[in-house]
């Protein structure tokens, strides 16, 4: 590809990763940090509830199920949030200067830069659940017997496994295999709306990039609601509920490229200043 | 080899640069001129791709420098009045960005830091304004850019600073090199110029070689030239 020069990308990659090395260290910390704070609060409130129970059934130490379910929500807030950052080098006008004026591609740049934020990004999180698991292992080894000691990894594949046995076991199983679908589909669509809101807007743009989201959202919201009043779900089977999350999948996908495309659309267009970023 | 034709910029409903044309040869130095306002950063970015024109368009070496091209960016940089150097040392910023530019050249970047008075390393971040426009300057002649475009350079640097700007300018400087200042200091540079611009933002009031041979009062040219103008 007459664009993309694997040698220059190389160099690109290195030139940013040194004079961005404090704003992703940064960013990396406090993806790590906010995912341990939240283990450590999920561990007090368990042990704060065997406390009270002490001596009954309830407050099991080990069912970590909520917490487990807060870490994977914050995780993904956390993914969505670097995706909303991957033109920081454009936040500064002298930023800008630097950034549209360095001699590589504007293709090489994109693909470093949602790989910095989107494909680093996932790997800080995945440490940071490690880490968080790590930390509620030590904790755990200070405050409860040894016959009490779990895992949040594990307990989260356990109970990965136990609901894809249940749902096969009751016929459910493509249920859930078109909900993982959708919901794969959805957060690629999603990271992608926040790699072009951020093209649109350097700073700020993911409170902006929000409650765009939320408004297109309620709009969607409502067109359904009067879809469903004017009878176009009235012949709705099983069957076809599948089928239309099959493709809402694949919508989510096209719509996802089609961010992508734009959002590489626009930081080729971008400018030293402008209306939306001074 | 720099050709600007007919370019028309504005922000929002304020127009800058109106119909605006003008042409660099290769080699020399260019003062660029103008009143407050006139467009001259305007013109600078244009120049460098930063900005885009409503219409006309930006030649460098036949290209159009808004399409960014790596090929055409690695002949061309600009020292901005306003930048902020990253938070690493000067080493580390050199091995990193060094390969972008071919022609870098070690000693000419060891020679400017001694014309400036400043260490062969240090942590940029650090710095004060003046001292990191001195680190910028050595840094960007040491690229050996074919167009080296400065805004405002001696902007920031103290009296002796400006004189070892001008040293440091005629040190490193390459063959065949064209510099473009733009600047409302005309002191500091006059005795750099091999050429003048005097721009308003329709286009060139004045395109002419200095005369070396004789010390030129910019500030007299300027101001009449700006007479002649009606302006």
């Amino acid at each position: 590809m007459k664009n993309f020069n694997m040698q220059r990308f190389m160099d690109y990659a290195r030139y940013d990763s040194t004079i961005n090395k404090t704003y992703y260290r940064n960013m990396s910390l406090m993806a790590v940090l906010t995912l341990m704070g939240l283990t450590l609060v999920g561990f007090i409130g368990r042990w704060g509830m065997y406390k009270m129970k002490m001596g009954s059934s309830m407050g099991d130490p080990t069912d970590a199920t909520i917490t487990i379910i807060v870490l994977v929500a914050a995780a993904s807030i956390l993914t969505t949030i670097f995706a909303g950052c991957t033109f920081h080098n454009l936040r500064t006008k002298q930023g800008r200067i630097f950034e549209l004026t360095l001699p590589a591609s504007t293709l090489e740049k994109y693909v470093w830069h949602l790989m910095a934020c989107i494909v680093g990004g996932h790997l800080v999180c995945c440490a940071g659940i490690v880490l968080s698991d790590v930390l509620n292992a030590i904790l755990g080894v200070i405050t409860y017997p040894l016959d009490q000691q779990f895992s949040l990894i594990a307990q989260w594949f356990h109970n990965t496994r136990m609901m894809s046995e249940l749902s096969a076991k009751t016929g459910l199983d493509s249920v859930l295999y078109s909900l993982g679908l959708v919901t794969l589909c959805y957060t690629f669509f999603s990271l992608s709306f926040y790699v072009l809101g951020n093209s649109f807007k350097y700073r700020y743009n993911v409170i902006l990039t929000y409650a765009v989201q939320q408004a297109l959202s309620f709009v969607l919201y409502i067109i359904l609601i009067i879809m469903g009043a004017m009878g176009w779900f009235k012949d709705f089977t099983p069957g076809n509920f599948l089928a239309s999350m099959d493709y809402s999948a694949l919508v989510c996908f096209l719509l996802g490229i089609l961010c992508f495309w734009y959002a590489y659309v626009r930081f080729g267009k971008a400018v030293v200043t402008s209306r939306m970023n001074k | 080899m720099l050709e600007i034709r007919n370019i028309t910029f504005g922000y929002d409903k304020k127009v800058v640069l109106n119909d605006f044309s003008m042409k660099l040869e290769n080699g020399g130095v260019y003062g660029l001129l103008g009143k407050n306002g006139t467009g001259k950063s305007t013109l600078l970015y244009l120049i460098m791709g930063l900005l885009r024109p409503k219409s006309g368009e930006v030649l460098f070496n036949g290209q159009n420098t808004f399409g960014r091209n790596p090929d055409v960016l690695k002949h061309m940089f600009i020292v901005p009045e306003e930048y902020d150097l990253p938070n690493t040392t000067l080493s580390a910023y050199i091995k990193r960005i060094r390969p972008f530019y071919p022609n870098f050249d070690e000693q000419i970047l060891k020679d400017c830091l001694e014309v400036f008075e400043m260490p062969a390393d240090v942590n940029m971040k650090s710095l004060s304004m003046g001292q990191k426009k001195k680190i910028y300057i050595s840094l960007a002649l040491a690229i050996r850019a074919e167009l080296l475009v400065m805004d405002e350079p001696t902007n920031g640097l103290d009296i002796p600073a400006k004189s070892q700007f001008r040293k440091a300018i005629a040190r490193g400087m390459s063959e065949n090199q064209t510099i473009l200042i733009s600047t409302h200091q005309v002191r500091d540079v006059e005795l750099l110029l091999d050429h003048v611009t005097i721009i308003n933002q329709h286009g060139v009031l004045l395109n002419e070689p200095i005369n070396t041979e004789e010390p030129t009062d910019l500030e007299k040219l300027f101001l009449d030239t700006l007479a002649t103008a009606g302006e």
